[in-house]
């Protein structure tokens, strides 16, 4: 069944192309409908065999499509793993559903088929990335997808600020790209090879430890800026202006995880790498808690959803750091749902309110907006961690991975633990100020329940951030099972004992509840707190980390490249000048010999005759 | 032995008669050009002829020794040589003769009725050159020399209404003469001391020193010195050059190419023929000299070249230049010879070529003619411009181009024989000359006020065709060239 | 059949019969030299397709004697290199003449320029005697030099005679080098001098003769290539060239010196190559990061492109002294994706400037929306040339990097920050000309029309198809590199690192990149 395999990446593709060179033929809204189908598609192709490895009965395969680059060694292959199977099924699935939605978010828009052709390329993008069978491979779909991202988030390219943003990110993830191509240079020197399962399976008598930790630490750089982590996560924020659906495609549930699957993907590298490990996990679990901290105090509701998407990422990061790979997998996927549902949710409401983003303009829309509200109530408690929705069970089991290590380790459980409770309070307040109290809306919003094929897609995530979390329990680790074939025999996270769990799990249960508590006393209310001042504004503005990168790095990067613009004029060119200028300032200076006086030439005559005739008879021996 | 007799001074001779018949012709036809005109052209391609001629024999084994009272005194001291090195010369002088005579047809519009004197002049002048390859005498090397020096003087002076042709005429001829008794003096140096005027035979310098054990070389080094110093005044070789730039810019356009080519054929024989033939094993006396002024030419002419601003002292300085390239090949001792015929039988060509089209440009008795007057030629007249533009790139060592081969095979053998460091100086000083050059290209694409056409009448545009067909067929097919001038080696 | 002769003559030729068209029917010009320019592109195609893929020898191979005394010969061939150095510059040719119908003035000139200009570039390619081959390189200069004099713009005087002078430098050193080495080749061969390739690599050189030789022959290809610090000719002659001119100049003439290191310094003076390698990489570094950083800071989109080129002309150097199979097959499938990259650049802002005759990056903004298929096929040629995965700017840098990092470690990673500051200057060029608000100079202009999309339907397709399938390319490339390694193996102590065979160089030790391996020593 999986010969068909390649139709999955290919089918996008197709719809990619059609729509770019024929959309305007095709036109609103088949366009949209060929992106959702070609998509959709690719979901049941994909389904089919996955069928199989989910139910176990199939083993990992590789299927060989081409030979990519010989010199390299590099084979164009799927890899079709349980980690790409799920991830095939993740991006096809959330993405059709968001395809479908757009279908309706984008409606009017001039540029309508070029969006869908963008999207359509981005799921190929991503399912090369996830199904490569090699880094080689894996970098393409990496690469395209910054591409494609960069693409959707200046889709509105006449606002100057989508256009600087789609630029950040492409720039910002270069960088991290760079740590990937040095990584892979370190791998090709080690191994002559970029395929997972050589390297995968001959990494313990290969590579040092000292070598383990450069690949590995170079390829967390990859991931934190994909993934966006410190330093690396400035984009995301800027990104949200994207169109919404690409926020909750590409800026929630599948690009930005793509740092959290290739590392995990690498287990086998992190897990020869201790060192390596805690580095991630410190970063990880700083970036949750420094961008939960920022989401506190924003005010538009997209900016809050990016913040909160970095700090879960940085919890996926935290599980990678810990060893607890299927954990972050297993977070990525439940984030996948409630985050899409989170951002199409946003989108819904800023549809409803024609445009406006802050959320201290909206507020009772509870019951003009019942779908979105009810739908995007399960995502609220999903994230915030509450029993028994898919966020608790996923936060639940990173934290307790963290926990069994002991030690040190204890300190960034602790933090972690701070996360949940600010990320259940910040999730709170947005939505209590979107759709409780009273109405702040501005004169002439009349707000109104999207259509139909943007409340279905809502429907179908609402229970999917309801129920996915009990595939993996502390009753019974089905996901983690299935992982299992992925991770090449790297073992599980040290298991704790029944009672501990327990104890995480209330102790968990217990600190969302109490950032639920907090924020819903103070915003609960009609009269809202001011936070605009002090803390809170510097908070808002994101601790002006743009700021200091600015003067930081773009701003001496900027004067070291007019400095080599200047020295090619002035240094090179001067060098180059002078000579010129030399060679005729010889001539010139020649110029009065030739004084046109007959007297003069012929005492030049003769002396240099003498001359000669001196040297000739010293040459010849005459003397 | 008597016909091969005529024969080898069957150049001389067709020329002498052609002066004479053009004298008489003129009068009988009162001086209309239409008809004496074409029998100028004709004596010149008639002795180009009897150059093939006498190539065609020597390659057969009938070159020798010629001219004297006796067989006995041909074989001690011969007078007359044919050999290739004299053949090879005559081809290229009659040749160059027939495409300066074109060129300066303009100018003997110009003249009038004195037009007949100055075709006659050219002929003699072209015979007095060919002396000086023709023969192994030192004397009547002299001889030849001072034969076309003094017809040049007179056609430097030709026109003498313009302002600077007398001057150019006067300097000419006090600083030629100057030279050209130094040149005699150091031939008397020689004859006294090896007793000997002549580079082949018995009696000859040569011989001398086979069997003599040079011990004092003094006087004789004086007087090679000195001969030196004439060839070098003649060919325009720096720091002996100061003449060149006035003159050509006092002279009549139409003339001046034919002073420029033939002298330095001529020259460069002469040199050939008295240093790389008669005094090869004191080459390590003369060598480091010859190439001392050699490096001084090719700096000196190119660095001067690039600050004028009149096509004409470029176009000397340039020369220098060219001289200096040249000088290099005699360096090499005998195997340069074939690359320094390449070089100056080519060359000869590009600069009369080029002076034409100075004289279509700027009129043929201009002597002012400054760069800014080829502004717009591409234009104005393109077809002047684009074989004007073939001649500087020939001139400049593009390959494709004859003068990339010339200077090619010049640097080669000059490595050969050890003078790496002339070779980089060389290609150095190609570089910059490629920058006055192209000045020129540059300039006749500039565009300009003045976009009146520019006339070339009919000969003039076909001595520039010639001139640039040769240019460019021996730099794309070099070959048949390489073979022939790799025969024209002195006796 | 005298086929690559025969592919030389085709366009001289051309040049000629376009000289000889009526003067009264001007509109003939360019559909005449376009047909004479198509024909070798035919030739080419067909060449690739009957070149015996895994034979590293020299195919379709011709000679003829010009001169005993002196060794010279018109012998040509193609291997692996040049096969696609042949075919890249019969593809670019009749792109950029068909890209030239803006030029009226003295059309008939121009078009001749463009075909000798063709027919001297195949000769570079094709000769295998170095005076010839001296002859070809050095002629180039012309054409160019009056496409860049008579139809360039504003600084046009400066920037053709800088052009001319800086490469003519060059050309000097290198004609003196050649000399000596056919002197030195002569003595073997039994004649004055000989410069037939294979006389010339059958003389043995002395160390220090290597040096000076390759330090002859090095200057002229550096100053070609452009290397830092001797690209400063580069960017005025880009930018003042006519928009065909830009294509040729940054598409094909540049190879010329890659191509000239390539098959002459590497294999001619291993020695010395194997000596100088990490002095010259490190130098082509320098210019990846320094033309980069420069490209950031112009406002000129033409020059921007162009100090692009001197960045990925940097990789190619890196590459070409790496000594390993990767790194050389990634520098000459570099060269090509080079030439439809940046020929495309080139050939899109010609476009542009035809219509509003600026290259001011500030007189643009918006012009996506006012062009919206321009701006997709520029995005389009942008990314591939910043290196884009799938594309094929990628295949090359990226095997030149991994293949570099086993012998030139530090320079390899460096190199690597050349994908971070592409993305800047592409991207920020491309935010400020097509992104934003629309200025009003440039509303209402034309999108392409079809002859102009004609013209760049090709490049992209074989941007995408190498860098999708890039396979038949490298498989021709791989043996002729494979032995000029071997020739540097033999002559050298140097040994091509296997990768994957030994322990990888740990991060401390650096110093592996002294050229040798350092096998022996780690044990």
């Amino acid at each position: 069944m999986t010969d068909f395999l390649w139709l999955v990446v290919l089918l996008p593709l197709v719809g990619a192309a059609v729509n770019l060179i024929f959309g305007k033929r095709i036109g609103e809204p088949f366009a949209g409908w060929l992106g959702f189908v070609v998509v959709a598609s690719s979901f049941v192709i994909a389904a089919i065999p996955a069928y199989d490895v989910i139910a176990g009965t199939a083993e990992p395969v590789t299927v060989h499509l081409f030979s990519w680059i010989p010199v390299l060694g590099v084979e164009a292959e799927i890899l079709w793993d349980p980690l790409s199977v799920l991830l095939t099924l993740i991006v096809t699935g959330v993405g059709s559903l968001i395809h479908l939605y757009s279908i309706g978010y984008m409606h009017g828009d001039e540029r309508f088929p070029r969006f869908f052709a963008y999207l359509n390329l981005f799921i190929a993008s991503m399912l090369i990335l996830v199904l490569a069978a090699n880094y080689a491979v894996m970098f393409v779909g990496w690469e395209l997808v910054g591409l494609s991202s960069y693409l959707l988030i200046s889709f509105w390219f006449t606002k100057p600020e989508a256009a600087a943003a789609g630029k950040k990110a492409f720039v910002v993830n270069r960088i991290g790209d760079w740590g990937f191509l040095i990584a892979m240079m370190l791998i090709f020197a080690a191994f002559g090879t970029f395929d997972f399962h050589t390297i995968f399976a001959t990494a313990e008598g290969v590579l040092s430890v000292g070598m383990a930790t450069a690949i590995t630490l170079l390829l967390f750089v990859a991931a934190a800026g994909k993934s966006a982590q410190i330093p690396l996560y400035v984009w995301l924020p800027d990104a949200m202006e994207g169109p919404t659906p690409v926020s909750a495609l590409i800026h929630a549930a599948t690009m930005v995880t793509a740092g959290v699957f290739m590392m995990a993907r690498s287990a086998v590298l992190f897990e020869m790498a201790p060192v390596s490990g805690a580095v991630v996990a410190t970063v990880g679990v700083l970036t949750a808690l420094l961008a939960a901290v920022i989401a506190v105090a924003q005010t538009d509701i997209k900016r809050v959803l990016a913040y909160s998407t970095i700090s879960q990422l940085g919890y996926m990061v935290l599980a990678v750091g810990v060893g607890a790979y299927s954990a972050g997998v297993f977070h990525l996927t439940t984030h996948a749902f409630f985050k899409a549902l989170l951002f199409l949710g946003a989108g819904s409401v800023i549809h409803a309110m024609a445009n406006e983003q802050s959320m201290l303009k909206m507020g009772g829309l509870r019951k003009v907006l019942p779908v979105t509200f009810a739908t995007m109530g399960v995502a609220w408690l999903a994230i915030s961690g509450i029993f028994p929705f898919s966020g608790f069970w996923s936060k639940d089991e990173i934290l307790a991975a963290t926990f069994a290590k002991g030690g040190a380790w204890l300190l960034l459980y602790g933090l972690g633990l701070l996360v949940a409770i600010l990320t259940a309070f910040y999730m709170t307040r947005l939505f209590v100020l979107t759709f409780l109290g009273g109405r702040r809306w501005d004169e002439g919003v009349h707000p109104h329940e999207s259509p139909a094929s943007m409340t279905i897609p809502l429907v179908i995530l609402a229970v999917f951030s309801f129920g996915f979390g009990f595939v993996n329990t502390p009753m019974r680790l089905g996901f983690e099972h299935f992982l299992e074939p992925a991770f090449h025999g790297v073992p599980h996270p040290d298991a704790l004992d029944d009672s501990v769990i327990w104890t995480l799990a209330i102790v968990a249960l217990v600190s969302a509840v109490v950032g639920i508590a907090l924020a819903w006393r103070r915003y609960n209310r009609d009269e809202l707190p001011a936070e605009n001042t002090g803390w809170w504004s510097s908070a808002m503005a994101g601790f002006h980390v743009d700021e200091w990168y600015g003067r930081l790095f773009v701003l001496p990067g900027k004067r070291g490249a007019e400095l080599a613009g200047q020295m090619d004029a002035k240094g090179i060119d001067g060098v180059a000048h002078g000579i010129a200028r030399g060679v005729r300032e010889a001539g010139t200076a020649l110029q009065p010999v030739q004084s046109g006086k007959v007297r003069g030439y012929a005492g030049l005559l003769a002396a240099a005759g003498v001359v000669l005739i001196v040297a000739i008879v010293v040459i010849g021996g005459g003397f | 032995m008597a016909n091969g007799s005529l024969l080898a001074v069957g150049f001389e001779v067709v020329l002498l008669v052609g002066a004479l018949v053009v004298l008489l012709v003129a009068v009988v036809a009162e001086r209309r050009r239409q008809v004496w005109g074409p029998v100028v052209g004709i004596t010149f391609l008639l002795a180009a002829a009897v150059g093939l001629w006498q190539w065609m024999t020597v390659q057969d084994g009938g070159g020798g020794l010629f001219f004297s009272m006796s067989d006995l005194a041909i074989l001690r001291s011969p007078m007359v040589v044919m050999d290739g090195f004299s053949a090879f010369a005559a081809m290229v002088l009659g040749l160059v003769g027939f495409v300066a005579f074109l060129g300066s047809w303009d100018l003997q519009a110009r003249l009038g009725k004195r037009a007949v004197e100055f075709s006659a002049l050219m002929l003699l002048g072209v015979a007095g050159l060919h002396m000086m390859a023709g023969t192994p005498n030192l004397v009547v090397i002299f001889i030849g020399l001072e034969t076309a020096s003094i017809a040049f003087y007179v056609l430097a002076g030709f026109t003498r209404t313009v302002k600077g042709s007398d001057e150019a005429a006067f300097k000419y001829f006090l600083l030629g003469s100057l030279a050209s008794a130094l040149f005699l003096y150091g031939v008397a140096l020689t004859f006294a001391s090896t007793g000997s005027l002549t580079i082949y035979g018995a009696d000859s310098i040569r011989n001398f020193f086979n069997l003599e054990l040079v011990t004092e070389p003094g006087i004789l080094l004086v007087g090679m010195g000195l001969m030196l110093v004439g060839l070098m005044f003649k060919i325009s070789a720096a720091p002996f050059h100061q003449w060149a730039p006035d003159v050509y810019q006092g002279a009549p356009s139409g003339a001046v190419g034919l002073m420029a080519a033939g002298v330095k054929v001529a020259g460069f024989a002469a040199i050939g023929r008295i240093f790389v033939a008669g005094f090869i094993s004191q080459i390590d006396a003369w060598a480091p000299i010859v190439a001392t002024i050699a490096a001084i030419s090719m700096v000196v002419g190119t660095v001067m070249a690039l600050v004028q601003t009149d096509i004409k002292r470029l176009l000397a300085y340039s020369g220098v230049a060219h001289a200096g390239y040249l000088l290099t090949t005699i360096v090499a001792g005998a195997d340069g010879l074939p690359p320094m015929w390449f070089y100056v039988g080519t060359y000869a060509f590009m600069i009369v070529g080029a002076f034409t089209v100075v004289s279509v440009v700027n009129g043929p008795g201009s002597a002012d003619s400054s760069l800014d007057s080829f502004k717009g030629l591409a234009r104005r007249n393109p077809e002047m411009a684009w074989l004007m533009a073939i001649l500087m790139l020939g001139m400049s060592g593009m390959p494709f181009f004859a003068g990339f081969v010339g200077k090619a095979f010049a640097f080669v053998t000059v490595a050969d024989a050890g003078y790496l460091w002339l070779v980089v100086l060389g290609t150095l000083t190609t570089v910059i000359g490629l920058a006055f050059y192209l000045k020129v290209v540059s300039t006749m694409f500039t565009d300009a006020e003045r976009v009146e056409p520019v006339e070339a009448s009919m000969p003039a545009r076909f001595a520039v065709v010639i001139a640039s067909v040769v240019t460019l067929v021996f730099g794309v097919v070099p070959w048949p060239l390489l073979d022939v001038v790799a025969n024209a080696f002195p006796f | 059949m005298p086929l690559l002769s025969i592919l030389i003559a085709i366009p001289f030729l051309g040049a000629l019969i376009v000289a000889l068209l009526p003067k009264k029917r001007p509109e003939l010009v360019l559909p005449v030299g376009l047909g004479v320019s198509i024909a070798p592109l035919a030739v080419a195609v067909w060449l690739t397709a009957e070149f015996a893929v895994g034979d590293p020898s020299f195919q379709f191979g011709e000679l003829f004697v010009i001169s005993d005394v002196f060794g010279v010969s018109w012998r040509l061939g193609v291997d692996g290199i040049s096969l696609f150095m042949v075919g890249l510059t019969a593809l670019l040719f009749p792109i950029a003449i068909a890209a030239s119908r803006s030029v009226t003035d003295r059309a008939k000139t121009y078009m001749a320029l463009m075909l000798i200009l063709e027919g001297a570039v195949f000769g570079v390619f094709l000769a295998l005697d170095l005076l010839v081959f001296f002859a070809f390189f050095e002629i180039v200069l012309i054409p160019m030099y009056l496409l860049i004099r008579i139809w360039g713009s504003g600084n046009r005087v400066y920037a053709s005679i800088k052009f001319v002078l800086f490469t003519a430098v060059g050309s000097a050193f290198l004609l003196a080098g050649i000399i000596a080495l056919g002197i030195l080749a002569g003595d073997t061969a039994g004649s004055l001098s000989a410069f037939d390739l294979p006389n010339v690599l059958a003389v043995e050189l002395s160390e220090t003769t290597q040096l000076w030789l390759f330090l002859a022959f090095g200057i002229a290809f550096a100053i070609k290539i452009p290397l830092f610090p001797f690209h400063t000719w580069l960017p005025d002659a880009h930018t003042e060239a006519p928009t065909a001119g830009s294509v040729i100049l940054a598409g094909v003439l540049l190879k010329l010196g890659t191509y000239g290191l390539l098959r002459f310094n590497l294999t001619l003076f291993p020695d010395a190559a194997v000596d100088l390698a990490p002095y010259i990489a490190a130098l082509g570094v320098v210019g990846i990061v320094y033309g980069a950083a420069a490209a950031i800071v112009q406002p000129d989109i033409k020059r921007l492109v162009a100090y692009s080129s001197v960045s990925h002309m940097g990789f190619i150097v890196l590459g070409t002294f790496a000594f390993t199979t990767q790194a050389l097959q990634g520098s000459v499938f570099t060269m090509i994706s080079h030439g439809l990259t940046t020929g495309a650049l080139f050939l899109l802002i010609g476009m542009i400037y035809d219509r509003t005759h600026t290259r001011a990056i500030a007189d643009y903004g918006g012009l996506a929306k006012v062009m919206p298929v321009y701006a997709g096929i520029f995005l389009f040629s942008a990314f591939a040339s910043a290196g884009l995965p799938g594309l094929s700017g990628f295949i090359g840098e990226f095997t030149v990097l991994i293949g570099s990092y086993m012998t030139l470690p530090v320079l390899a990673i460096v190199a690597g920050s050349g994908v971070i500051l592409a993305a800047i200057y592409l991207l920020w060029a491309y935010e400020r000309m097509f992104m934003g608000p629309v200025n009003s100079k440039i509303e209402g202009l034309k999108d392409l029309g079809f002859r102009e999309l004609a013209i760049m339907i090709p490049l992209i397709v074989l941007i995408l198809g190498l860098g999708v399938y890039p396979k038949p390319v490298m498989e021709r490339i791989e043996p002729s590199v494979n032995v000029i390694l071997d020739r540097i193996e033999s002559a050298t102590e140097f040994d091509v690192p296997e990768y994957g065979r030994e322990p990888a160089p740990t991060i401390e030790i650096d110093h592996s990149d002294d050229g040798h391996s350092d096998e022996e020593g780690d044990h």
